[in-house]
């Protein structure tokens, strides 16, 4: 474990330098998303992962797969017999890269406004941030006090 | 040109100009009867509805007047053509009204319905695309949660009696988790949420976001965002609108509230979500007072101070709104026959005046808050009562199993390995120390709410909360005994004891600093004791560069004859014993080579031994080392792959034997 964590470190290092990788397409994202979810994984487990959700051919998975590692998209561990598939970046990466997809452009705002969350779409600025933590620190330390009243 | 004639100049245009103008002031006196109701009334549930209700009254508002106007917008155009024709067969003379418009009508509300027609197609458009946006998100970039969250929704839905199938997702493409969808709806968590948070803090967002789904939230906030686009022009619309948003999810706050029965907690959950968002990101340089902030102060109670502060913004706005209503020409509401060009004369006569607060919310509402109090003094009493459960549950895990099945993790793990026990260990014990100050915190809000109460009822559930209070009292006491550091010092002894493995040069005090691999396996007792008391790094340096000088044979040359030697045995150690996911220097084999070197003689069986004809034990090496100092002479060590993937364990350690 120790040495995952180094080579986790060296790999966010490694992704700090601009890399030109193509955008994912929409099934590749998918599998992407998985890989991050799971952690490094298998096809088969990548393609039990997604068929809970929709029907997916085991092949098509693969293939996929082989052409996102050829793109660069992730990297595989053939190492032992069943190959392990990884992401080779970081999962805050798409954010950051689909954000120039025109849909995205022009709506996000807007559209985060649409769907329902339990925090706002506007973030909240770091002033108000400090006094959230104040407000429950206080309330912590004010219990007490009241109790002895 | 000419289609905007069509829209200026048409008698229906008239009528909407005549109705959308009017509605200033109505829009005006709504917001303003609302602010008082929300005054008077603070239940979330109920100033949800009202607001709601005023909300979708506002376009039946708009409705009535066009139609009141319709007659007399008709009549001036059409007054010198038959009367009788209907207004919808009237398209094809529509083009002819022109010919017969006296200019002083339209000169007064010229462009009123194309600019308003303008500004609603654009905001519509808008809302069109985000709806497309927020429908791709429900199928881009997601994965379908792990089982036992997907098993721990259900088990929510079924406590919210919620029937309707919803199903989770982890996305990648949204911060925070959001609900999409009305007949299927969906909840997206951002990746890395549902196992990054504690436990706790996802199931009281996940109830936050059902609660949504069971309300219908995402139908009502799509008519919503209609009506804002359609009246979008008024700023009480806008305000009421914000209204509705922060009332539902002062709803759905309450729902979570009700069912975990811990509102810091919630409130704690809330904010380290936000911070999360904001960390590392670009925060927002905002203004305070952002709708957080408030909700955060309504679930810890403190809001009361507050609460004049909405109704008197609300205030404001609504005087700014008449203001606005009353500096474009008053539009008097038209007589059915009146002449084409009606003198603003009179202000106009408010139809609806804004109703007086209702009175009758007043009086019953100290008694609302009593019982209020004693419920939430019985809920607390409840939470309480499941907490309790929870630790006694956690203890007994604690004592026996988890000891006993850590330990024999322990034991079969090399020192590089067990550090991730050690930290899962660690996360339990912050867990339950999180659990503790929790109960402490309730118990003397518990008391506090007690005091005040002073009825029967009320005595009753506070002694109930004594009882409960002594009983974890005790908790707290047992707790105690299990601090991490007992802990992790009864683990290091368990390991040693039962150890048929080497003694695990356990680096388990959670706070080290990681040594390099060249140092780890040479440093003595009585050095790795020192670098734990270590601050900085700048002694930390200090420390390695001593640590090699200490052992250069030639101290007067630049060159460490021991540390290259070292350096390349790790380097061998990588290069020769590493298997999946582990580097040599960590392998059994590699801390061997690192430590003794190079053993005298080597005997290797990749295919295994022979035990009998056709029959082979797994692959196996042996080193013997003629002598090795604090051990002894003809020292032969074992490796087994008995996994055959390359992992060469150590089957027989002479170090176990004899003491180092």
């Amino acid at each position: 474990m120790t040495y995952e964590d180094r080579s986790s470190k060296v790999f966010v290092e490694m992704t700090r330098i601009p890399t030109n990788l193509p955008r994912p397409t929409d099934g590749e994202l998918e599998i992407l998303t998985v890989l991050w979810s799971r952690g490094p994984s298998t096809v088969r487990e990548v393609h039990e992962t997604i068929v809970r959700r929709k029907p997916a051919q085991y092949t098509t998975i693969l293939k996929l797969l082989q052409i996102m590692d050829e793109k660069g998209l992730v990297r595989r561990n053939s190492k032992q017999r069943a190959h392990i598939y990884e992401p080779t970046q970081p999962r805050e990466w798409t954010q950051r890269q689909l954000a120039g997809d025109l849909l995205d452009r022009a709506f996000n705002g807007s559209a985060r406004g649409l769907v329902l969350g339990a925090l706002s779409a506007r973030k909240a600025s770091r002033q108000e941030l400090a006094d959230i933590r104040k407000l429950l620190d206080d309330y912590e330390k004010g219990y007490p006090g009241k109790d002895k009243s | 040109m000419r289609m905007l004639e069509l829209l200026v100049h048409t008698a229906s245009a008239r009528a909407l100009a005549e109705a959308l103008l009017q509605f200033l002031w109505e829009g005006a006196a709504a917001a303003l009867l609302l602010a008082f109701v929300l005054l008077a009334c603070r239940s979330a549930r109920r100033r949800y509805a009202t607001a709601c209700l005023v909300l979708f009254a506002l376009p039946v508002v708009v409705g009535i007047n066009f139609w009141r106007a319709l007659p007399a917008a008709q009549a001036p155009a059409f007054h010198a053509t038959s009367t009788g024709i209907p207004f919808v067969a009237n398209t094809a003379q529509r083009a002819l009204a022109p010919a017969f418009e006296t200019d002083s009508w339209t000169g007064r509300l010229p462009w009123v319905t194309p600019v308003w027609l303008f500004g609603v197609l654009m905001l519509y458009g808008r809302s069109l695309g985000s709806w497309l946006l927020a429908q791709r998100l429900r199928r881009k970039g997601v994965c379908i949660a792990g089982s036992e969250w997907l098993e721990r929704l259900r088990g929510i839905q079924e406590r919210l009696r919620m029937t309707r199938p919803v199903l989770l997702l982890e996305s990648c493409m949204v911060e925070v988790p959001v609900v999409i969808g009305f007949f299927r709806p969906v909840i997206l968590a951002p990746l890395g949420f549902l196992s990054g948070f504690p436990a706790e803090h996802v199931e009281a967002f996940l109830i936050h976001e059902l609660a949504h789904i069971r309300r219908g939230d995402y139908l009502v906030n799509l008519a919503q965002t209609a009506i804002e686009g359609l009246l979008f022009y008024h700023p009480a619309v806008w305000w009421i609108s914000s209204v509705v948003r922060a009332e539902r999810e002062h709803c759905c706050d309450d729902v979570v509230v009700a069912m975990t029965g811990d509102a810091h907690g919630y409130a704690a959950a809330l904010s380290s979500l936000e911070q999360k968002r904001n960390a590392g990101l670009d925060t927002a340089l905002a203004a305070t007072g952002g709708s957080l902030m408030k909700r955060i102060q309504r679930l810890l109670g403190s809001d009361r101070p507050r609460t004049a502060a909405g109704p008197v913004i609300g205030l404001l706005l609504v005087t700014a709104g008449l203001v606005l209503a009353w500096t474009p020409q008053p539009p008097a509401p038209p007589e059915p026959h009146a002449p084409a060009a009606p003198a603003p004369v009179a202000p106009p006569d408010p139809a609806e005046p804004p109703a007086a607060p209702e009175p009758a919310a007043l009086p019953a509402s100290r008694e609302n808050s009593r019982a209020q109090r004693r419920a939430d003094l019985h809920q607390l009493l409840e939470s309480m009562n499941r907490q309790i459960a929870e630790v006694n549950r956690a203890l007994e895990a604690i004592n026996l199993e988890e000891l006993a099945d850590d330990t024999r993790r322990l034991q079969e793990l090399n020192s590089s390995q067990a550090a991730p026990v050690l930290r899962d260990v660690d996360a339990m014990l912050r867990r339950l120390e999180e659990l503790r100050l929790r109960m402490t915190l309730e118990r003397s809000k518990g008391a506090a709410d007690a005091a005040l109460l002073n009825d029967a009822e009320a005595k009753k559930a506070a002694a109930a909360l004594a009882d409960s209070t002594r009983r974890m009292e005790e908790l707290r006491i047992a707790l105690q005994s299990a601090q991490p550091v007992d802990r992790l010092e009864r683990f290091v002894q368990l390991a040693q004891q039962g150890a048929q493995r080497p003694p695990v040069p356990l680096v388990p005090k959670p706070y080290e600093p990681p040594l390099q691999e060249n140092v780890t396996y040479i440093i003595t007792d009585e050095e790795r004791a020192a670098w734990r008391r270590l601050q900085t790094d700048e002694e930390r340096k200090q420390f390695v560069v001593q640590f090699w000088l200490r052992r250069d044979p030639t101290p007067e040359t630049p060159a460490n004859e021991f540390k290259d030697e070292i350096d390349r045995r790790v380097r061998y150690a990588n290069e020769h014993f590493g298997f999946s996911g582990t580097p040599g220097w960590q392998t059994d084999r590699g801390r061997m080579y690192i430590r003794f070197g190079p053993p005298d003689e080597l005997d290797k069986h990749p295919s295994g031994g022979v035990l009998s004809p056709g029959q082979t034990t797994s692959p196996y090496e042996e080193w013997r080392y003629r002598f090795i100092e604090g051990i002894g002479n003809n020292v032969i060590m074992q490796f087994v792959d008995t996994s055959r993937n390359g992992e060469y364990r150590m089957s027989k350690d002479p170090a176990a034997q004899s003491p180092r």
